[in-house]
């Protein structure tokens, strides 16, 4: 029985806006076990980057956490003062952005960046967390580490910049790290090293890893479970095998059966029918019913529950009993 | 390119621009009405003779080049040139308001900006609250209200009815007090207003989260990461406002009727004492582009990007 590293209940996370709340996580729940691999996988805007970002508490000013717990090692994030959440941010959890162009300080050299949690969390002196620094730049890869490591983030380019994000975020080897579409951004060519990367670091380390992608690929690559959100929910977790060979939610069938039509007729016409619902006013019901082929009128009216329909293989659809 | 040939190029740049200003200068003096000659004789009566052997003396007889050359070998010795009022050299009336004007610039526009980066600062981070908008709608006031009219109820205030301070002419330092507050205060609510703006601009940015999400102590994010990037507009302002501050001594000088330069301008105009004109609007305009190059250079060294955009364009 694997260990729990992260355990959220009933998560619910509304931005505020003047056009209403924007429901971007909506009662979720979900476990993360130590050592693993963990993709959250949905179209864009369904709330990803918005539950990932909770968990450290990174979230714009304007998002609201209304209910749930987030428990990591035994403790409850939410209930966390700012100053706690000093010690644990960078240390036990880290976070790799999207857009590395945009993530790093354009006025501090990079060496400091990335050997700034050092001196942050360990209190080591400057000296040695610029030489960890140089070591840590060596480790993901960017050459003539002691020159670059002067250098200010502009004289990077995207791949290196992401991969001094990596550096400085595993420099206190935490035991989480969220990475949110860490290669989106990138060049095609570039998107597999930085993966590999992350992939040797996370068993170099012993990291749990949460990664959030919308590529299947990546998925099939990198992570041992699952998890499928839609609209604000997450609708099926499970192994990734168990994912791709049985998947049991209607929007995950749609989801591979799009993958596996644009493998074959290389055209990128196939999708879903139907689009995203808007989030300030979803649909009553399971919020998927609309653009569902096997809705009845159970799903209009009824929320499902999550229900554990094979062993680790969990989702919210009324079409399952246990 | 390192940061030291990228402040060299600057610094070279600015010597061909103050050779440009004198230039202009020259030629603005050349092309004023009056006979230079009649101006120093002051309506004294003397033959054509005397007049011609003058004009000689004077090299007035020679082209415009060679005059603007005689002219700018003496301005590179110190020679201004003689006041036509006072008949004193012009560098030396100048030398002696010169401290005067640069002691009242340089406390209003530490006053301005120490005053407006806090003020900015605090209510960037308070945004929303009570003192923002308090601090806010008194800057609208600051910003609107003329700094002569300031110096004026400052001088009310402080100097007529609470006799804190003289109420004009020069008598130690603390004579400097209300003038230097008269120019702070409106610049004061401008730099305070950029400063804001700067600040809550770049504390959404996403490096700042990144800085967050590393664990960095609110006073660090703040004030490394955040104020870092947020101060470099103000510093450029700081560095064009300078010399735009001459304008405002003009007017506060005369209000508060300190011997500064300002004051020393105001007069010349008046009496239309061209050599002294000259002379001052000579030295603010060497202020100007000393003041932008050393602008430049300090934002070069707080901004990277600058020295490495440029210095691949160049
Ligand atoms: N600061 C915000 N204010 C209001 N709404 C927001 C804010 N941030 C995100 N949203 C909305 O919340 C929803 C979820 O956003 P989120 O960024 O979590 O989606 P995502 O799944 O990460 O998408 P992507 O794949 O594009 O990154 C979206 O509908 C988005 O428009
Ligand atoms: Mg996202």
């Amino acid at each position: 029985m694997p260990r729990t590293l992260l355990s959220i209940k009933d998560l619910r996370v509304y931005y505020e806006t003047i056009r209403g709340y924007v429901k971007a996580v909506d009662s979720v729940d979900l476990e993360i076990y130590e050592g693993e691999s963990f993709c959250l996988i949905g179209e864009t805007g369904c709330g990803k980057s918005t539950l990932a970002l909770a968990i450290p508490r990174l979230l714009p000013p304007n998002a609201r956490i209304l209910s749930g717990s987030i428990m990591f090692k035994n403790i409850d994030l939410l209930k966390l003062s700012d100053s706690e959440l000093e010690e644990i941010r960078g240390r036990d959890i880290a976070v790799v952005f999207q857009n590395p162009m945009s993530s790093l300080n354009p006025v501090l050299r990079i060496g400091l960046q990335v050997g700034e949690p050092l001196v942050a969390h360990f209190k080591t002196p400057w000296r040695e967390a610029l030489i960890s620094a140089i070591k840590q730049l060596s480790r993901v890869g960017i050459p003539d580490p002691h020159l670059r490591s002067k250098d200010y983030p502009h004289a990077f380019s995207g791949g290196m910049k992401q991969r001094s994000m990596i550096a400085m975020m595993t420099s206190c080897k935490p035991s989480l790290l969220i990475a949110d579409e860490p290669t989106t951004a990138l060049d095609v060519t570039i998107q597999a090293q930085v993966l590999r990367l992350i992939r040797e670091l996370k068993e170099e380390y012993g990291l749990t890893l949460l990664l959030i992608t919308h590529n299947f690929g990546i998925v099939a690559e990198m992570c041992d479970r699952v998890g499928v959100m839609y609209a604000g929910k997450l609708v099926e977790v499970g192994n990734v095998i168990d994912i791709f060979e049985s998947p049991l939610h209607p929007y995950t069938k749609g989801l591979i059966e799009c993958v596996i039509a644009r493998r074959k007729s290389k055209s990128r016409l196939s999708q879903i029918p139907g689009a995203p619902p808007s989030l300030i006013n979803p649909p009553g019901g399971c919020r998927f019913h609309p653009r569902c082929l096997y809705a009845t009128s159970r799903c209009t009216s009824e929320e499902p529950g999550l229900i554990e329909v094979s062993r680790k293989h969990i989702v919210a659809c009324h079409n399952y009993v246990r | 390119m390192g940061l030291l040939t990228y402040i060299t190029k600057k610094l070279l740049i600015g010597i061909p621009v103050i050779f440009g200003v004198t230039i202009i200068l020259f030629y603005i003096m050349y092309i004023l009405p009056g006979d230079p000659i009649q101006l120093l004789l002051s309506g004294e009566r003397v033959t054509p003779e005397r007049v011609e052997e003058l004009r000689r003396a004077w090299g007035l007889d020679q082209p415009v080049y060679v005059q603007y050359f005689y002219w700018l070998s003496r301005i590179i010795r110190g020679d201004l040139g003689i006041s036509i009022v006072t008949k004193q050299p012009v560098s030396l009336l100048i030398l002696q308001r010169l401290p005067y004007t640069l002691a009242l610039m340089l406390t209003s526009i530490l006053l301005s900006y120490v005053i407006g980066v806090l003020t900015g600062i605090i209510t960037a981070l308070k945004r929303g609250s009570l003192l923002d908008s308090i601090l806010s709608t008194s800057s609208i006031i600051c910003y609107s209200i003329p700094g002569f009219w300031f110096g004026l109820i400052l001088m009310l205030i402080f100097a007529y009815y609470l006799r804190l301070f003289p109420v004009s002419g020069y008598e130690g330092w603390h004579s400097l007090i209300l003038p230097a507050l008269s120019l702070a205060l409106p610049s004061s609510a401008y730099v305070m207003r950029l400063t804001r703006a700067e600040m809550i601009e770049v504390l959404g940015e996403d490096y700042i989260r990144t800085a967050w999400a590393k664990g960095l102590s609110k006073r660090r994010v703040l004030l490394v990461h955040a104020l870092r990037n947020a101060i470099i507009p103000v510093v450029t302002m700081f560095f064009l406002d300078l010399p735009w501050l001459m304008g405002g001594a003009v007017v506060i000088e005369t209000l508060f009727a300190l011997p500064g330069m300002g004051r020393l301008l105001y007069v010349s105009i008046l009496k239309q004492d061209y050599p002294v004109v000259q002379g001052i609007v000579l030295i603010i305009t060497i202020l100007t582009v000393v003041c932008n190059t050393l602008g430049d250079v300090v934002i070069a060294i707080l901004d990277p990007r600058i020295r490495f955009e440029r210095g691949r364009s160049v």
